[in-house]
């Protein structure tokens, strides 16, 4: 099959920026995990924009810094039934490969979508978060899927697999993630969610196989990804969108991406 | 596999896509992130707090 081992990452490294203000900083942490005699505080203030500045440790959002990712390498082949990947893994990697690796031994359909399917893609700019649609379940087979993935992670969403599931996954129209991150750490993490909507389980249905290193991961439907990228409207979320779209073009059903973008009222002078 | 057994993907043009919805959600994510920074930040700030006292009375 070629898809070779899964989740064999080694240890996980150092932290993906350098210190720059407190000291070098080994990792992002929760203080409650740690931190020793060290005081300044690793969280972000709640005004985003400056987290740049005001901590060491946190991924610059929106300004990619040139070379940033350079050790990550990554090379991108895209091929009409998989895209096949050789990178460097750096920790966000590491994570998204060892949570996708957990949720396919616990046989759980997903997919990855949002900003780490760009970066996957060999976009250089950092992230904190990797975000995954999950076919929606019940509470046994969630209770179950929780317990495995907290051999690897721990849920920095507080609460019960009950809890989670009645308050965040499966809370109707309220509906939000729940989110994993390594023990002791809140960044990065993995934003779990459940497919809700016909939208997130047309990206879910189409989803996509990612040979990355040997290990098969799926991403969301390409199509879905741009089109819903550009309805976001940010900078940052418009160069992700062509970034995959300007890589992935030769596969892309151009009916379903013109549909989704009418569909969804959204634009780019850029998509042919 | 016999002919007509493949899995049928659902189609773009099937879908019923409300722009209105679809904004609704980007705007919930979006507060949703931020709340879960502000959370942890509020948090530490209380932490801190609670260790600075500590401290000073050590």
């Amino acid at each position: 099959m070629g898809w070779g081992r899964r989740g064999c990452w080694g240890k996980a490294g150092a932290a993906p920026m350098g210190g720059a203000l407190l000291g070098p900083v080994v990792a992002p942490q929760r203080p409650w995990h740690g931190t020793g005699g060290r005081r300044a505080s690793p969280f972000p203030p709640s005004d985003l924009s400056g987290l740049a500045t005001s901590c060491a440790w946190m991924p610059r959002k929106s300004k990619p810094r040139p070379g940033a990712r350079d050790g990550r390498n990554p090379r991108v082949w895209v091929e009409p039934r998989r895209i096949r990947v050789r990178l460097t893994p750096d920790p966000v990697d590491r994570l998204a490969l060892d949570f996708c690796s957990a949720l396919e031994d616990a046989h759980v359909r997903y997919a990855v979508v949002s900003g780490y399917v760009a970066i996957l893609l060999g976009r250089n700019r950092l992230s904190e978060d990797v975000d995954v649609f999950t076919e929606p379940m019940g509470l046994k087979r969630f209770r179950a899927l929780h317990t495995a993935l907290n051999k690897s992670f721990e849920c920095i969403t507080p609460g019960s697999p009950a809890r989670l599931l009645r308050d965040y996954l499966a809370a109707g129209e309220e509906s939000t993630s729940i989110r994993y991150a390594r023990p002791g750490r809140f960044s990065p993490n993995a934003e779990l969610k459940f497919a809700s909507k016909s939208h997130h389980h047309y990206s879910l249905e189409r989803r996509f196989p990612v040979d990355v290193n040997g290990q098969r991961v799926y991403i969301g439907a390409l199509e879905m990804d741009i089109a819903y990228k550009v309805m976001m409207g940010s900078e940052k979320d418009l160069a992700d969108a062509r970034w995959v779209y300007d890589r992935t073009r030769g596969i892309l059903d151009q009916g379903e991406l013109k549909d989704l973008m009418e569909g969804l009222g959204a634009h780019a002078d850029w998509i042919a | 596999m016999p002919t007509g057994s493949r899995k049928k993907f659902p189609r773009a043009a099937d879908l019923r896509l409300d722009p209105a919805e679809i904004r609704e959600e980007i705007r919930r994510n979006r507060e949703s992130n931020e709340r879960f920074i502000r959370e942890y930040s509020e948090w530490f700030e209380r932490h801190a707090q609670k260790g600075l006292k500590k401290l000073r009375a050590g």
